[in-house]
């Protein structure tokens, strides 16, 4: 189970752990696609503004180029003082250099052109030379289609120039700036040359766009096609010279236009870039697409490996819940195979005896004795058999849960000497030493469940019997320790402890102590009978009322078996105990009388016959019996006894080590006055009247004669109890 | 052989232990007991060894135990024997006695053996 629950959370750990990767893959994807798409966006608009300022101050340089050089011409002719149209002829034909980047124009008072390579524009009719000499150095509107130029199909702008030579203009000098040429310019390669690009001049409103000239007014209707264009505002900052960016959907189209506005350094032109966003943000449209790819491939990667992961995930558990169904079958074979072969010969043995005497006692059937004998045999070996079945259904009970402990009222002192009733025969068979201490038990009314708590003691002290050699010695202490109130809600907890100088278990043994069907591997224990169930369902039982066992044991030394209940406390006495115990009694004594029943008695005798029989005739009316062989043992018993734990001492004189006389004489010195003050009552075979003297000198409150007649014993008792 | 005849039988005093102890399964029970009894055999070890402490213990024990089932006839004669080690050394030869318990104990043991066996 334990592997197949690790398989499992490994599995899912795997799996977390998949996830968690491919979240923070996600994660850390969208963040760098986000900073990549800023960064390329940035760098877009920063690639638009540098073309937009190359563009512009290309054509600034320009005009200020032509405006120089005009200079140079017009300080040439006014130095030299040129004046007459020969001159200027002359001028034009001996100083201007035909390598010049531009072709200088000059155009005469009767405004004739003299233009490049002697050719000569006539402009009389347009009278250009009146027209704009008065104006300084200025420059024309944007325009194409003119004839009196040699490369007219482009659109233009005339840089005019005019010379006055003394105070009279003589000729105005001119350039022509082609516009058309940053179509092709290498400054807009980055674009590939699908951009746009506008020149204003807002002295004279005309506009350039796409290779055709219009004045303000006419290309409103082109921008104001464009949709999302505010043309005022547009209009307003390119005239104001401010650096400004527009973007607008194209109406024809659907396509995002952007549009880039830089005032030129020199004079009052604007120029401004204009694509589409394509092919403006390119770079990012690229990056976008690459993203994509990118992260498909990484989505198609992560299915797979989670396709795989999970497949092997399924596999993996499926596998584990085979192996553990396996293991859980071969499991159950074995504990059935173990069951089978262990229960199979244990059954088998006293059946095989059963069968065996049954046989003996038909062929010896007309000898009485013989017959006894067989069927006597034959009877402990049908009990055997009986109590094995019941230790094997009890287990079944425990361990399918059918067992219920119950809480009911109970005397515990009742039931520990009904076990030692039970166990006497087994003790005297073995004549083994039995030492029953109730002492430390202050409070016996408890709430038990009494059968199971019986059956736990019984089994323990069974063990304990069973495993005792011959002689030896077994002590049953029973101790009461008061839990704190608070804590404890009324419950006290109880010590069991048995102990015998048996034979001990070996710590191999231990290991597998509270297993089903374990047993000593000893040759001291092949004659013992058992099904070694009795301390597997012992520890169950145990831990079914919330207590628990621990045991002790070394080989050949002895067992000490220590099991601790919590109990709940009653205050009533349970006057229905007693009566359950006279009736389990095996002998037809009548109860003398009530005031007998729970009292504590100490029944100090040498002669273990005696002590024997005077025990049991107390315990059958009702005492509790503890028992001592000398004077010197009753007074350390009563010297280490609670106050009141005693109702009386039963003392026998004669005694070997301290007297009678002696241990009621040190029982009276005790500086406790309640022990002191103990009952004692003499037992003797001797009632001559100085006996009865030296009882009475020795403070003893009654006496009883040898051999102890019932009724006159429990009429000396009933004597003393009630004037107490 | 019932409680009564086993108790004729030992010369016990079958009236006298029915009054003292009333039932008759009790009483029973430890007449079964008494034959595991070591007494008797520890007590003859004693005199053997000359061990008189031993002696007068064991056969004190052996009377208190007659005395308790009313084995009337071997009370009687482990009293007289016990008396004779209460102070140690017998002052005369008490084989005699010993004789007399010895008898006494095998009518008792006798009685209870065959009682045992008809249980």
């Amino acid at each position: 189970m334990k592997k197949f629950l690790k398989n499992i959370f490994i599995q899912y750990q795997v799996i977390l752990a998949t996830l968690l990767l491919i979240f923070i893959s996600v994660f850390c994807i969208s963040f760098v696609y986000k900073r990549m798409l800023n960064f390329t966006s940035e760098q877009c608009w920063k690639n638009l503004n540098e073309s937009s300022h190359v563009v512009s101050e290309h054509f600034s340089n320009n005009l200020q180029y032509q405006s120089l050089m005009l200079q140079d011409y017009a300080n040439i002719m006014r130095k030299n003082e040129i004046k007459t149209e020969q001159q200027i002829r002359d001028f034009k034909n001996n100083y201007i250099l035909s390598s010049a980047l531009y072709d200088l124009y000059i155009i005469l008072p009767d405004s004739m052109i003299l233009g490049p390579n002697g050719t000569e524009i006539d402009a009389r009719s347009q009278k250009l030379f009146q027209k704009e000499c008065s104006l300084g150095e200025h420059f024309s509107g944007i325009e194409n289609n003119l004839s009196y130029e040699e490369n007219n199909d482009f659109n233009i702008i005339r840089h005019y120039y005019p010379v006055e030579v003394g105070d009279k203009c003589v000729a105005i000098l001119y350039f022509v700036l082609e516009l058309d040429f940053y179509t092709n310019n290498d400054y807009l390669k980055l674009y590939e040359n699908d951009v746009d690009y506008i020149v204003f001049n807002p002295k004279t409103k005309d506009i350039y766009i796409n290779t055709m000239t219009e004045k303000y007014g006419s290309v409103y209707s082109y921008i104001n096609r464009l949709s999302g264009v505010d043309v005022f505002n547009l209009f307003e900052k390119i005239e104001n010279r401010q650096e400004c960016s527009f973007y607008f959907t194209s109406n024809y189209n659907n396509k995002k236009l952007y549009l880039y506005s830089m005032p030129t350094s020199y004079e009052n032109f604007s120029l401004c870039l204009f694509s589409e966003y394509n092919v403006i943000f390119d770079d990012v449209l690229r990056f976008k697409r690459m993203s994509i790819i990118v992260i498909s491939i990484m989505t198609i990667c992560y299915l797979i490996y989670l396709r795989f992961m999970f497949r092997y995930t399924k596999d993996k558990i499926e596998k584990s819940v085979l192996e553990e169904r396996l293991n859980k079958a071969e499991n159950a074979t074995k504990a059935k195979t173990m069951f089978l072969s262990t229960i199979s010969h244990d059954i088998r043995t006293p059946i095989n005896a059963i069968v065996g005497y049954t046989n003996l006692a038909l062929l010896h059937i007309d000898k009485t004795y013989e017959v006894k004998r067989y069927l006597s045999k034959e009877l402990a070996a049908c009990n055997h058999l009986l109590s094995l079945i019941n230790e094997i259904l009890d287990m079944s009970r425990i361990e399918t849960g059918k067992i219920k402990i119950k809480n009911e009222p109970a005397n515990l002192l009742d039931l520990i000497h009904e076990i030692e009733n039970i166990v006497n025969v087994q003790l005297h068979a073995k004549d083994i030493q039995f030492n029953l201490d109730t002492s430390e038990v202050t409070n016996p009314y408890v709430q038990c469940d009494k059968i199971h708590l019986n059956q736990i003691l019984l089994n323990i002290l069974g063990n304990a019997i069973k495993f005792t050699e011959t002689g030896g010695v077994v002590s049953f202490t029973v101790r009461q320790n008061e839990l704190d109130k608070f804590e404890s809600k009324g419950e006290a907890e109880y010590h069991f402890i048995i102990k015998d100088n048996g034979m001990g278990m070996s710590p191999e043994f231990m290991r597998k102590l509270y297993e089903p069907f374990e047993r000593q591997d000893s040759a001291k224990v092949s004659g013992i009978q058992g099904s070694g169930l009795g301390l597997a369902i012992t520890k169950r039982l145990t831990e079914l009322m919330g207590g628990r066992i621990s045991i002790k044991s070394i080989v050949d030394k002895g067992t000490e078996v220590s099991v601790v209940i919590k109990l709940k406390l009653i205050d009533n006495p349970v006057s229905t105990e007693i009566n359950s115990v006279n009736t389990n009694l095996v002998y037809d004594v009548p109860v003398v009388s009530d005031v007998f029943a729970s009292k504590k008695i100490l029944l100090a005798e040498d002669n273990d016959f005696n002590r024997e029989i005077a025990s049991e005739l107390l315990r059958m009316s009702g005492f509790y019996v503890d028992e001592v062989t000398n004077g010197k043992e009753a007074l350390e018993k009563i010297a280490s006894s609670n106050p009141g734990y005693y109702a009386v001492v039963l003392m026998d004189i004669q005694m070997p080590i301290m007297n009678g006389y002696e241990a009621t004489r040190a029982i009276r010195q005790l500086k406790n006055e309640e022990l002191a003050n103990i009952p004692v009552i003499a037992l003797s075979a001797n009632a001559y009247d100085e006996d009865l003297k030296m009882a009475e000198e020795a403070q003893m409150n009654g006496y009883v004669t040898k051999p102890v007649s019932e009724k006159k014993l429990f009429k000396v008792l009933g004597d003393i109890i009630n004037k107490k | 052989m019932t409680v009564k005849e086993c108790y004729e039988k030992l010369n016990g005093n079958y009236s006298d232990v029915m009054e003292r102890l009333e039932s008759e399964k009790f009483v029973s029970k430890y007449l079964i007991r008494f034959i595991d009894l070591t007494d008797f055999d520890d007590m003859i070890k004693a005199i053997n060894e000359k061990n008189w402490e031993c002696g007068f213990r064991a056969s004190h024990n052996l009377k208190g135990t007659c005395l308790n089932l009313s084995f009337t006839e071997l009370a009687h004669s482990s009293s007289e024997l016990c008396e004779t080690m209460r102070h140690g050394a017998p002052e005369k030869d008490n084989s005699a006695l010993v004789a007399k318990v010895t008898e006494d104990y095998k009518v008792v043991m006798d009685a209870l053996k065959q009682y045992k066996s008809e249980l």
